[in-house]
């Protein structure tokens, strides 16, 4: 018997299975340990056969490389290949306006270091100071609407998705339903754990009322200081307390926004 | 066609180009509007990019094996030479320099199409489809003009020429690769800028992805240029580093072109102006690049670099039209969008003394581009040619040096948009009274230490011109001494009022921070900043070993066998001549060469009445090349001055020779600046911190780019001195100790320079082979 088990082990692989084990060498995660056994092989023909065989296995490497490449390369081109979320996820740029807003803190940034070194005036600090952060809330403010109406239009599509899901007749099997309802079950505890994710507490800017992530110093949405001088953000509650006091009044933790 | 190697490497040629073709068309396709594309046309990238890889890996099999029916090989490599030599020999001639050259583009080509994942979505297919441009354009250059695989007519050989001796040489292992990848590196920002261009994405974030690109290529650029200097110092033995050659000037102008865009795009940055001055100058500096290259190949002018001559020009006069039509056009089409709407407020501003700066810089760029050219524009104008030799370099770039030089120190005492008087006095107190305390010092006691601020300088024109040149020349010691201090003063200024701000922010948090934290924490918060200002440390450790060259002593004398001669503090006893093989005086290694013979002519060096060791100029004449013998020099270094001895003709009966004795003074500081240059640009490099990155990952990422930088900058501090340890004989025994005092001296200031003891020790252990310890296989030869 156990020889007989040995010899199904030895079985050759299906072509489902080998399908299954090229699908996965073109993974990125299969990148690092096929360069490493290329790199082993010519190291290996180096030793045995001298360095004149270890360029020529390189060569052969290199070769195997390029045509593999190409094919790739080929294969999206006729659009046979997938796209998959990886490549999906780089034909969305950051906007204009997201790059901007990264200028402008960088700029906020040096003009903090300039007035802390005494390079800059104090009247040429607040000017520009004033103009880079009137500059930067209105580019968040654009972003943030931006931000608001993709993630309606992609709440939309998840609606519709999961409509067309339940729609779909149950002619087309028992298991393939109960995989379905799964998978709403699934999306159910998904959705109950961003119900739950809402319910962080979380900080409002004494500006313009925009809700802020405790450990955040500034408004995401106006730029707006949430403590003003002599004041602490507790980073366990919503709670500004005066700098004097040790532990925070409300939830009595002593760890504040850093 | 598919039979042998040399018909296999030339199909590998074709498929470069069929690929690269391919490639653009793809990327140009996904430019116009079909994203979907892009993944296809970064595949193709990166096969190209593979395919030139492949083609080098069989040129590298054909010289291992001798492959001597590839005219290349036989021409460039012969049996004897050792597997190194033979890999170096890969880009020893002009066919295998281009194959050499597109290996080179090709790492930049992959690193940057990997690196372009998920950035710059718009400019990604025009960046890759003009990095393809170039790619195309070597492969046609190899294809028609210069295939590195191209058969000998006269069929196989059954040995090859050999590699030129000039060649065989430690330094043709570093120098050409670095100066390439510095070259190389200049057609990604070009890439950059041309895509920004026709994409019509003229924002400044893309200037901002450049700078790293530019930064890398500059740092190649500047040890490129430094190891030719090292090479023309260690192996043409006529007693300088720099002789204005036509292809050294060709190889420092891109520098010049890189170190003023690395300024005025911070003006861009910060300013949103200059833009179509930075795109000027990228192009221009990937448009000299390839002029460079055309130097060296064309043989337009006559260069100590002649060996890599050929008529593959006219391709490059193409080639570098299309650049300047194309990079114009661009220009010009995007002109109305460019322009700034914002101006310089202030003189007394950061911003106006970047742009004077880039002035000075394009300056110094224009005159030696110019001047190189001119004994052809003066051919071509008066049908006569006049050569404009290294006095005529030198009288003209010290004054403009010296202006560079003032404005390195001067532009970081200034705020952006305007300083106020007040700030700016305050800013400019400290460096000032540096520099007139260590001018008048200089006055008072420098001609006694050896070191006098006036030196004697002829004029080198009649009239208004030649005088002020002259005072120029003969003032330059003291100057450039005192900008020196200035430059000092103003970057320590800068470390010290950044730590300090630093601290008093802290206690204003009511938190304690150490002075040497808050170093740290400054440089590690600000790396450009202070990357910057280290660059600028090294540059000033350069000048020093500049305006050396001011009290360097030089002399021709005979002697015969127990003669001595003086020159400066040292006393050289010649001892007579040895050939070897042949002598038993000589070295194992040196009885076991077969390739060629070596004249010694043996000098005891002493010193205040103190043995410092034996030195051992030489000729070698190679048996491939008994005309043309080659010199081989022999040293003695220190920080203060180096000895540097030639041997040019030895009387085989009466031993008699003549002699050529260098005290070149600081000259070792010039390579010291190398070293701080290439720490200051490893801080500046110094990878930021990921959002959401785990901090003990951040701790990691960090600890391998500084060993990978500290590891580089060892190679590079180690390299010269291996390369010298083979000129100095041995140390006089009993003197071990004086020297190994200032070993240490050595070793710590390149310690303090990197702020590693490792590289210290590295710096120190070089120079202590450089001087032949007991122990050293050099030593125990004698």
């Amino acid at each position: 018997m156990r020889g007989m088990s040995n010899e199904n082990e030895r079985a050759p692989k299906s072509p489902a299975e080998w399908e299954k084990l090229l699908d996965w060498l073109k993974r990125p995660e299969a990148r690092p340990l096929l360069a490493v056994c290329g790199l082993l092989g010519v190291l290996a023909a180096a030793l045995l056969g001298g360095f004149e065989l270890g360029l020529l296995s390189a060569a052969a490497g290199v070769l195997i490389l390029v045509i593999w490449l190409l094919w790739g390369s080929l294969e999206k081109l006729s659009g046979t290949s997938p796209l998959n979320l990886e490549d999906a996820l780089t034909l969305a740029p950051p906007s204009a306006e997201e790059e901007h807003k990264q200028a402008l803190l960088r700029a906020l940034n040096d003009l903090e270091y300039e007035r802390s070194v005494g390079k800059i005036s104090q009247q040429d600090y607040s000017e520009l100071s004033a103009r880079y952060r009137a500059q930067a809330k209105q580019l968040i403010k654009v972003l943030d609407d931006e931000r608001t109406v993709a993630l309606e239009r992609a709440q939309q599509l998840v609606l519709q998705r999961g409509e067309s899901h339940s729609r779909r007749p149950r002619a087309k099997g028992r298991a393939r339903h109960e995989g379905g309802a799964d998978t709403r079950r699934a999306d159910t505890s998904r959705v109950e754990k961003k119900s739950e994710k809402a319910k962080v507490p979380t900080r409002p800017c004494a500006d313009c009322s925009a809700r802020n992530d405790l450990d955040s110093l500034f408004c995401k949405r106006c730029g707006h200081k949430l403590a003003s001088d002599g004041q602490r953000l507790c980073g366990a509650c919503p709670a500004v307390y005066e700098q004097s006091l040790i532990t925070c009044p409300q939830c009595g933790v002593s760890g504040e926004v850093a | 066609m598919w039979q042998s190697l040399p018909e296999f490497g030339t199909v590998i040629l074709y498929a470069i180009l069929v690929c690269a073709a391919y490639t653009f068309a793809v990327s140009i396709g996904a430019g116009r509007a079909r994203a979907r594309l892009l993944p296809a046309a970064r595949l193709g990238a990166y096969a190209t990019s593979a395919l030139i890889g492949l083609a080098v890996l069989l040129l590298a099999y054909a010289f291992v094996t001798h492959d001597f029916r590839i005219r290349y090989v036989s021409r460039y490599s012969d049996r004897s030479m050792s597997t190194g030599y033979l890999l170096t020999a890969l880009w020893g001639g002009q066919d295998g320099s281009l194959l050499w050259w597109s290996l080179l583009l090709s790492f930049y080509v992959a690193a940057c199409v990997r690196w372009l994942k998920g950035r710059y979505q718009q400019l990604q297919p025009y960046i890759i489809a003009t990095l393809m441009v170039v790619v195309g354009f070597f492969s046609i250059l190899m294809i028609f003009a210069a295939n590195p695989f191209a058969t000998s007519i006269a069929g196989s050989r059954v040995d090859g020429d050999g590699l030129n001796p000039l060649l065989q040489s430690y330094w043709m292992i570093i120098h050409p690769p670095s100066l390439y990848t510095g070259f190389v590196g200049c057609t990604i920002p070009f890439a950059f800028a041309v895509a920004a261009l026709v994409s019509g994405r003229l924002d400044n974030e893309w200037i901002l992805a450049v700078r790293k690109w530019m930064l890398f290529a500059f740092l190649f650029l500047s040890i490129g240029n430094v190891l030719g200097m090292m090479w023309a110092y260690e192996e043409l033995g006529w007693g300088g580093f720099w002789a204005w050659d036509p292809v050294e000037n060709a190889a420092c102008l891109p520098w010049f072109g890189a170190a003023a865009y690395l300024h005025s795009t911070m003006i861009q940055e910060r300013r949103n102006m200059l833009r179509v001055w930075n795109i000027f100058l990228i192009c221009l500096t990937f448009f000299l690049t390839i002029y460079g290259t055309f130097l060296t190949r064309a043989g337009l002018i006559t260069s100590v670099h002649a060996f890599a001559q050929s008529n593959i020009g006219i391709f490059f006069v193409w080639f570098m039209g299309f650049i300047v039509a194309g990079s114009a056009g661009l220009l010009v089409w995007r002109w109305p969008r460019l322009r700034a709407k914002a101006r310089i407020e202030s003189l007394a501003s950061r911003e106006a003394m970047f742009v004077v700066n880039n002035w000075a810089l394009l300056g110094a760029l224009t005159f030696i581009a110019v001047a190189t050219l001119f004994p052809k524009i003066s051919e071509w104008l008066w049908n006569e040619t006049v050569t404009v030799g290294p006095p005529f370099f030198n009288r003209w770039m010290a004054p403009m040096g010296l202006l560079i030089f003032a404005l390195m120190g001067l532009a970081p005492l200034f705020g952006w948009r305007k300083s106020s008087a007040v700030s700016l006095q305050r800013a400019c107190a400290a460096p000032l009274i540096a520099m007139g305390l260590v001018g008048v010092l200089h006055i008072a006691f420098g001609s006694l230490l050896g070191f006098p601020p006036w030196v004697k300088n002829d004029a080198f024109y009649p009239g208004l011109t030649g005088l002020v040149l002259q005072k120029i020349g003969s003032a330059a010691p003291l100057v450039t001494i005192m900008l020196a201090a200035f430059n000092l003063a103003v970057i320590a200024q800068e470390f010290v009022r950044g730590a300090a701000a630093r601290r008093a922010a802290a206690e204003r948090r009511g938190e304690s921070e150490g002075f040497a934290a808050s170093l740290f924490q400054l440089v590690q918060k600000n790396r450009r900043r202070y990357g910057g200002y280290i660059v600028h440390l090294g540059i000033i450790s350069m000048f020093i070993g500049f305006v050396g060259t001011a009290w360097s002593i030089n002399r021709e004398v005979s002697m015969s066998p127990g003669q001595s001669h003086r020159i400066d503090r040292y006393v050289l006893t010649y001892r007579g001549s040895r050939m070897c093989p042949g002598n038993p005086a000589c070295s194992p290694e040196q009885q076991a060469d077969i390739n060629k013979r070596m004249v010694f002519a043996d000098l005891d060096v002493t010193s205040g009445g103190q043995g410092l060791g034996r030195v051992s100029p030489a000729k070698f004449i190679y048996n491939r090349q008994p005309d043309s013998p080659t010199t081989e020099v022999a040293m003695l270094h220190s920080l203060r001055a180096d000895l540097y001895t030639v041997v040019g003709m030895v009387d085989p009966s009466s031993k008699r020779a003549t002699f050529q004795f260098h005290v070149n003074t600081l000259v070792c500081w010039i390579w010291v600046g190398l070293l701080i240059l290439i720490s200051g640009v490893s801080v500046s490099f110094w990878p930021d911190a990921v959002p959401g990155e785990l901090r003990v990952w951040s701790f990691v990422r960090a600890a391998v780019a500084a060993t990978a930088a500290s590891g580089f900058a060892l190679v590079i501090a180690m390299s010269p001195a291996a390369a010298m340890a083979s000129k100095t004989q041995r140390a006089v025994p009993g003197l071990v100790s004086d020297i190994s005092a200032e070993r240490g001296s050595a070793g710590a200031l390149a310690g303090i320079a990197f702020g590693g003891l490792a590289l210290g020790a590295g710096f120190a252990g070089g120079r202590s082979r450089a001087r032949g310890t007991p122990g050293h296989p050099d030593a125990r030869d004698e």
